[in-house]
């Protein structure tokens, strides 16, 4: 008599291993000593995509991402089960149509009668979505906290800067009414309150700029940083030519960015590389791609041999609403504009100067 | 008096004058220059009237600097300043300020709390 193999086993244990086989919520796994696949589940053709046919066999290093096979993560684990008993692991895990899923990963040893270790159960569960919501709630939190300190930063700017002009016109007003006899002095008067409210339009303008740069995902594309200096430089033009001034560009790369604060960060900087020189600015911009150990980098400089500053002052530069001079026009906004939009990039910003020889300052992108 | 303000610094000389005291001031556009004058002085001033927000070393640090100097920690230092900034008033109390006045609009006012500082009066520390 022909019977399949199933129908010899007693009653419970098919049940057993139909339970197993129809779980669909856990890719539960028999694996040999080598960690090939001795059995599979609808759990595990749901969670990592391969059939039955497919996969019996091959090692399950196969679900594994090609750097954590290069730093043999799932032989650690193997070893980590027959030593311990057991090794539990999460991390992403790659799908038969090559997406990532994030596993949580119990892998149990298994031991003969006589203690020898024979083989190891597999359980993994796809946490992806519990995941992908932490994630997103570190990202909130991240994000909150940087809504806080700018509200303080916020908070010191209303306290300071946007009550100084409107107290410097009542204080002009007062002495105008003490003084209505002097047409003079009145006239100087009212000039200075003319001065102060335009101080106040300004600074109100450049408070609402900085704080509506939007750092939203789907504003940015790919943008071509030559065009953005083209653009920048097209709309310096007259100041350009005012002040003779040469910009040298080596190269410059293409990023995902929001292209307007690319145009204002790079206008920004040329514009003050241009205004803070005395003589004829030359400013020098170039690219090359480092790599650290966090990663690859785009790297821009943009060095000027203008006026330049104290290097102990490049910290509070890009504060908003600190000046580094009172000899030029500016409300003090245009550093820490940069400085935002380039985080908003993921980037950093610093600078290095010599007084009266020269700025230089560093961008890095990741690439 | 330390102030980057030409405006700021006129108020006050006006708010000086309507006291009808004798004075003699010395005016500095950054805590820079002011640190740069000081060793130019036959004698310390009597007073000093410090604005905080100021390019390159604010009003803060320049208390900072100021204290650690032996001579000029004895000459009383007044904040005279936009802020009514609540971290601002308590940084410059601890770094010894004698007093903190916010700047003010009413000039007549000005003057009445300049004379009540120069007579030596009893006086709070926050000053309006």
């Amino acid at each position: 008599m022909i019977n399949s193999t199933n129908s010899l086993l007693p009653q419970g244990e098919q049940l057993y291993k139909k339970m197993i086989e129809e779980v669909q919520d856990y890719a539960i796994l028999l694996l040999d000593l080598d960690g090939n696949v001795q059995n599979w589940n609808i759990g595990a053709e749901k969670i990592k995509g391969y059939k039955e046919a497919d996969i019996l066999g091959k090692n399950f290093s196969l679900f594994y991402l090609p750097e954590d096979r290069a730093s043999k993560l799932p032989k650690t684990l193997i070893n980590s089960a027959t030593l311990n008993g057991r090794a539990t692991h999460e991390g992403w895990r790659v799908r038969n149509d090559g997406s990532t899923f994030w596993g949580s990963v119990v892998i149990t040893a298994l031991h003969s009668d006589d203690g020898d270790v024979i083989g190891f159960t597999k359980v993994t569960r796809d946490l992806t979505e519990r995941k992908l919501a932490e994630e997103e709630k570190a990202r909130d939190t991240r994000s909150i906290e940087l809504q806080n300190r700018q509200l303080e930063e916020f908070a010191y700017i209303t306290s300071h800067d946007l009550q100084e002009p409107i107290r410097k016109i009542q204080t002009f007003i007062n002495l105008a009414k003490k003084n209505t006899d002097d047409k003079e002095l009145l006239n100087n008067y009212l000039d200075k309150m003319s001065i102060s409210a335009d101080k106040m339009v300004s600074l109100i303008k450049d408070i609402l700029n900085f704080s509506r740069l939007s750092s939203d995902k789907n504003q940015f594309i790919s943008v071509n940083l030559v065009d953005i200096l083209t653009e920048v430089i097209g709309e310096l033009d007259l100041l350009i030519e005012e002040k003779k001034a040469i910009i040298t560009v080596s190269s410059l790369p293409v990023i995902d960015a929001i292209p307007i604060q690319m145009n204002q960060l790079f206008n920004n900087l040329i514009h003050n590389a241009i205004k803070f020189n005395n003589g004829y600015p030359s400013i020098v911009i170039q690219h090359e791609i480092v790599k650290n150990d966090t990663g690859q980098y785009h790297l821009i400089t943009i060095s000027d041999n203008g006026i330049g500053f104290d290097q102990q002052y490049a910290e509070i530069a890009f504060k908003p609403f600190k000046r580094l001079t009172t000899n030029h026009s500016g409300t003090g906004i245009g550093l820490a504009l940069c400085k935002r939009i380039v985080e908003n990039h993921n980037g950093t910003i610093s600078v290095a100067s010599v007084l009266g020889e020269g700025t230089i300052f560093t961008i890095l992108f990741p690439a | 008096m330390i102030d980057d303000d030409p405006d700021d610094r006129e108020f006050f000389q006006i708010a000086l004058d309507m006291t009808g005291i004798r004075y003699t001031l010395k005016t500095a556009e950054s805590a820079v220059e002011a640190l740069n004058i000081f060793p130019e002085f036959l004698e310390l001033p009597d007073y000093i009237f410090l604005d905080l927000n100021m390019p390159l070393i604010s009003g803060i640090q320049f208390l900072q600097i100021f204290r650690e100097s032996a001579d000029l920690n004895k000459v009383p230092i007044i904040i005279f300043s936009t802020s009514s900034y609540h971290k601002d008033i308590e940084d410059t109390k601890a770094l010894g300020a004698s007093h903190f006045l916010s700047k003010t609009s009413d000039i007549d006012r000005l003057s009445e709390v300049v004379v009540s500082i120069l007579k030596g009066n009893d006086l709070p520390f926050i000053l309006t």
